[in-house]
C-alpha cells in the first residue's frame, strides 16, 4: 500500500473509510423498520470507529501519518424500542413490536457528512495528482 | 597543456553502458543482466519498464476486482491514477536518460 505517490494513497484510505461509513448508514436506514417480537434479537445499528494509520517508527517515515482506517464497527443498543401494534403478525401477547433504535434524522446528517468527506478525499486525490503531474512536466 | 577533464559520474555510467552494449553485441542479451549490477543505462531503463509493467498490471487487476464487486471504486481510482503517474514518470526518466545519452553521442571531435 505504499508507493511513491503517497498523497494519493492517503486520500484513498480516507475514501475507503467514508465508503464503509456510507455503507453502514445505508444498512441502518434499510433495517430501521425490521420489527421483531419483543425478546427476539433485534437489528443493532452499526457505527464506524475510524482511527489514524501510522507508519511504524523506524521505517524511515518518522511516524508520519499514512492515512485512516476502520478500527472497528460499533453496535447500537441490543434492545429496541417497543411500539404498540397488535395487528402486526410478530406482535407479542401485549400487542407490542420491537423496532431497532435507529434515528433517521441522525442517519441523514451522518450521510451528508460522509458524502462531504468522500468528496473532500476525492478532491485531495485530484489535487495530489495535479501536483505530481506538475513535477513530471518539468522539461529539460 | 590543457588539463585533463575530470570524469562526471553520470557520463561515466553512460560510457560503461556503451562498453556493456559493445560487449553484449557478441553474446546477445546474456550480458545485459551482467550490466544490470553496475547501474547502467540499460539497467535503469529495464527497471523503469519493469515497475511500469507492475503498476499497470496492478491497475488492471484492481479494476477487474472493482468490476466484479470485490474492490472499492476508490481502490480502482487510486490504482489507475498511480499507474498513469508511473507511466509518466518512466517516460520522463527515459526521455531524460536518452537525451543525456544523445548529447554524449553527438559530441564532435
Amino acid at each position: 500500500m505504499s508507493s511513491i505517490w503517497s498523497g494519493i494513497d492517503i486520500a484513498g484510505t480516507g475514501a475507503e473509510v467514508d465508503q464503509t461509513w456510507i455503507d453502514t448508514i445505508g444498512g441502518n436506514v434499510a433495517n430501521m423498520n425490521d420489527g421483531v417480537t419483543p425478546g427476539q434479537p433485534v437489528y443493532q445499528a452499526q457505527y464506524v470507529d475510524a482511527g489514524e494509520q501510522v507508519e511504524p517508527p523506524g521505517s524511515g517515515a518518522q511516524g508520519a501519518g499514512v492515512g485512516v482506517q476502520v478500527d472497528a464497527i460499533s453496535l447500537g443498543p441490543a434492545t429496541g424500542q417497543l411500539e404498540y401494534d397488535p395487528t402486526n403478525p410478530v406482535a407479542n401477547a401485549q400487542g407490542d413490536v420491537e423496532y431497532p433504535v435507529v434515528d433517521l434524522g441522525t442517519e441523514m446528517t451522518d450521510l451528508v457528512q460522509a458524502q462531504t468527506s468522500y468528496q473532500a478525499n476525492a478532491e485531495v486525490m485530484s489535487h495530489a495528482t495535479n501536483a505530481y503531474e506538475a513535477i513530471l512536466d518539468i522539461k529539460a | 597543456m590543457i588539463p585533463a577533464i575530470p570524469s562526471i559520474p553520470s557520463i561515466g555510467a553512460a560510457e560503461s553502458s556503451g562498453a556493456a552494449q559493445a560487449a553484449a553485441s557478441g553474446s546477445a542479451a546474456g550480458s545485459a543482466t551482467d550490466a544490470a549490477s553496475s547501474g547502467s543505462f540499460a539497467n535503469m531503463l529495464g527497471q523503469a519498464i519493469d515497475s511500469l509493467n507492475g503498476a499497470t498490471n496492478n491497475a488492471t487487476n484492481v479494476s477487474l476486482e472493482a468490476a466484479a464487486g470485490n474492490a472499492s471504486v476508490a481502490d480502482a481510482t487510486v490504482a489507475s491514477t498511480e499507474a498513469d503517474l508511473d507511466t509518466q514518470l518512466a517516460s520522463a526518466l527515459t526521455d531524460k536518460a536518452v537525451t543525456a545519452l544523445n548529447t554524449i553521442m553527438n559530441m564532435q571531435a
